[in-house]
C-alpha cells in the first residue's frame, strides 16, 4: 500500500518511491493478527465498527489457477460513542491462487486516495 | 480569558492543568508566540537530492517551498505569489527549474527569484514600471542546516541553529550520523490525528513509564527479543539544550561493536560508527552501555531508535523514525513520519530496517497504533468543564519537596543530564521549554515584506 502523493500531472509518478503505509510478507500479516488476539491492543479495544464497501469488482484471467482481480473500495470506521467516523477510499488489485480449499488471496496492492489520511492509525486491514 | 501566568505556575510545579491539551487560547499562543519564533524542522537534504528538486512543508498554516536551485543550493521559500497571493506550487513534491503561479502566470526560477511577468510591458510599462530583478518569493526568516536536516524559524532575528542545537545534538548524531554519507530519509507518512501536538512530543522526551503497559502486546507477540518492562526501566533519561530523550541499557561487558551487533547493525556499518561518532558518543555506547531509543527536539520533532525481530527466525534488525507532530488546531495534528537510515548502509539493510520500521512505527506500526488512541482519549477529555478542575501529575521522580528521587547519573558519557529508571524528567524539561516559549513576546509588529522592497 504505497504512500500516495499530490504532483504534478507531468510529473509521471503519484506514489512515494520505497514508502507504503503497508508492505507486508506472511510474518509481519501474522504479527499483527497475533496482535488484535492479545488483551492489550488498545487501539482496538473496545474495537472499531467496521464496513468494507467493495465494489466494481473486475476478474482477469492471470496464470494458469490464477485470477487478477480489480476492486473499489470504501472502508467505514466507527470508534466510540462520540468520535467522527472516518472513511477510506481505496483501490485493490488482487491476485487468488485456486488451491484444494478454494480460492486463496496470495497478493494484494492498495492504492489509497488520499496522501493524507483521515483515520487515528490502520489497526484495520484494506 | 486564560491567565498564562497562572498555568505557567502550575506547569513549572509539575502539575499541569488539563485543558492546555484542548484549548483554543492556548493554540493562539503556542502559534503566536512559540512556533512563530522557534526552529522548527522542515525537510532533510536527502529528500532533494538533485538540481530542482523539491518538496512542498509547513509550519502549521505556512506553505513552503523545500528547493534545491540550479546550482544544488538549498533554497526555503514561502509558497505564496508576490501578486495576487495564490499558492504558487501545488503538489508535494517533484523536480522543476521554475514554479508558474497558475492565476496570473508569474514565474519564478526555483531559487525563488522572479523570472517572468506576462505583458510586462503592456501592462506595467517594463521595468521602469515594475522592476523584477530583486523580486522573489519571501524566503524564509531564517534557516539552518544540521546533518542535513533544514529548519526554518519565522523569526529573522532567530539565534543560529547550531547554538540552539546545543548540547541535543551530541544525541542528534546517534540518529542521523552513522556514517560521514548521513542519512537518507524515506517517506513521510502523513495521516491526521483527533490529538493535541503536545502529547506526542512530550511521551517521545521521556515516557518510557508507558512501554510496559500501553505496549503490552507487542510483548505479547514476541517482536522483540527481550522481555520488555524490565528492559526498560533500566534505561536512563537524559535532558540536553532543547531535547530529552530515552535509552535502553545495554547488556554489560559488551565492547563499542559488540553492542551495536548485539542492536542488530551488521559488520559493515559498524566503522561508519565508530569514525564518525566522537570518543565520548562512542563512550555512551561502549562504557555507559546505553543506546538511545526515543526523543523529541523541541518543539515538535521527535526520533525512535528501536530494533525487533523481524522474521521468524529472530532477526534482530534496528530502524530509525523522524517525526514531525504538525499542529493543524487545538485539537488535531498532522503526524508526519520518516523512515531514515544510513546511506552508505547496505542494501538489504537498507530494506530490512524499513521493514522494521513499518511494523512498528508510522501509519500502521503497532507501537504506534495504541500510542495515538491514548493521545486522541486525552484531547477529548481535556477539552470539557471538569478538565479545567484537573491538575494532571506530572511529577514522576521528584520528592514533595521537588528534588529527584535519585541523583543523576554519574556514568554517563553524554552531556545534560541524566537518570535511571522511570520518572517525568524529560516531559517537565520539555514542559519547561514550553512554558517559556508560549509566553515569550510574539514578533514585534511592522515587519513586512512586499514584492517591492522584499529584494535581497
Amino acid at each position: 500500500m504505497p504512500v500516495r502523493v499530490t504532483t504534478a500531472r507531468g510529473a509521471g509518478f503519484d506514489s512515494l518511491a520505497g514508502m507504503g503505509h503497508f508492505d507486508e510478507d506472511m510474518y509481519a500479516l501474522r504479527k499483527r493478527v497475533q496482535r488484535l488476539a492479545t488483551d492489550h491492543a488498545w487501539t482496538e479495544d473496545p474495537p472499531s465498527r467496521t464496513r468494507h464497501f467493495v465494489t466494481n469488482v473486475r476478474t482477469f484471467r492471470a496464470a494458469a489457477g490464477e485470477l487478477r482481480v480489480q476492486s473499489a473500495l470504501l472502508l467505514f470506521r466507527s470508534r466510540g460513542d462520540t468520535r467522527e467516523a472516518d472513511l477510506l477510499s481505496a483501490g485493490r488489485t488482487d491476485l487468488l491462487r485456486e488451491t484444494a480449499d478454494g480460492l486463496r488471496l496470495a497478493r494484494r496492492e492498495i492504492t489509497v486516495d488520499e496522501s493524507v489520511l483521515r483515520t487515528q492509525n490502520l489497526a484495520v486491514f484494506l | 480569558m486564560i491567565d498564562l501566568a497562572a498555568i505557567v505556575s502550575e506547569v513549572r510545579q509539575g502539575m499541569i492543568p488539563a485543558h492546555v491539551y484542548a484549548d483554543q487560547e492556548i493554540f493562539a499562543a503556542e502559534r503566536d508566540r512559540l512556533f512563530a519564533r522557534s526552529w522548527v524542522f522542515l525537510a532533510h537534504e536527502s529528500e532533494i537530492p538533485d538540481p530542482g528538486d523539491y518538496v512542498v512543508r509547513r509550519v502549521l498554516a505556512d506553505s513552503f517551498i523545500v528547493a534545491r536551485d540550479e546550482a544544488g543550493v538549498v533554497r526555503v521559500m514561502f509558497n505564496m505569489c508576490l501578486h495576487r497571493g495564490m499558492q504558487v506550487c501545488r503538489a508535494e513534491l517533484g523536480n522543476a527549474s521554475h514554479f508558474r503561479c497558475p492565476y496570473h502566470a508569474w514565474t519564478y526560477r526555483n531559487d525563488g527569484r522572479l523570472a517572468g511577468v506576462p505583458f510586462h510591458e503592456e501592462a506595467y510599462g517594463g521595468e521602469d514600471g515594475f522592476a523584477r530583478s530583486g523580486q522573489r518569493l519571501l524566503p524564509a526568516p531564517s534557516m539552518g542546516t544540521h546533518n542535513g536536516m533544514i529548519f526554518i524559524s519565522l523569526d529573522p532575528d532567530a539565534p543560529p541553529l547550531a547554538g540552539y542545537l546545543g548540547d541535543f545534538a551530541f544525541y542528534l548524531d546517534f540518529y542521523t550520523r552513522q556514517s560521514p554519507a548521513g542519512i537518507e530519509l524515506r517517506g513521510p507518512q502523513r495521516w491526521r490525528v483527533k490529538a493535541n501536538w503536545k502529547i506526542g512530543a512530550e511521551n517521545f522526551a521521556g515516557d518510557s513509564y508507558h512501554t510496559p503497559h500501553t505496549h503490552a502486546s507487542v510483548v505479547d507477540i514476541g517482536l522483540f527479543r527481550e522481555p520488555k518492562a524490565s528492559k526498560r526501566k533500566e534505561g536512563a533519561l537524559y535532558q540536553a539544550g532543547p531535547g530529552a530523550g530515552t535509552t535502553y541499557k545495554l547488556p554489560p561487558g559488551g565492547g563499542f561493536a559488540d553492542q551495536l551487533r548485539y542492536v542488530g547493525y551488521p559488520d559493515a556499518m559498524i566503522p561508519g560508527m565508530a569514525a564518525t561518532w566522537s570518543d565520548r558518543q562512542r563512550a555512551l555506547v561502549a562504557d555507559s552501555g546505553f543506546m538511545v531509543s526515543a526523543a523529541t527536539l523541541f518543539p515538535n520533532l521527535s526520533f525512535v531508535h528501536n530494533w525487533p525481530q523481524i522474521d521468524a527466525a529472530g532477526t534482530v534488525v534496528p530502524f530509525v523514525s523522524l517525526r514531525q507532530w504538525q499542529p493543524v488546531s487545538e485539537r488535531e495534528t498532522e503526524v508526519l513520519s520518516w523512515f531514515a537510515v544510513d546511506a552508505a548502509a547496505p542494501e538489504d539493510f537498507k530494506q530490512r530496517s524499513y521493514k522494521a520500521y513499518l511494523m512498528c512505527f508510522g501509519s500502521s506500526g503497532m507501537f504506534e497504533q495504541d500510542d495515538v488512541e491514548n493521545w486522541v482519549s486525552i484531547t477529548d477529555m481535556a477539552a470539557g468543564s471538569m478538565a479545567r478542575r484537573l491538575r494532571l501529575n506530572s511529577r514522576m521522580g521528584l520528592t514533595s519537596e521537588g528534588k529527584p528521587v535519585k541523583p543523576p547519573l554519574a556514568a554517563f558519557a553524554g552531556p545534560g543530564l541524566a537518570y535511571q529508571g522511570f520518572g517525568e524528567y524529560g516531559q517537565r524539561h520539555w514542559l519547561a521549554l514550553w512554558r517559556r516559549c508560549s509566553t515569550r513576546p510574539t514578533l514585534p509588529a511592522g515587519w513586512t515584506c512586499c514584492a517591492r522592497t522584499s529584494a535581497t
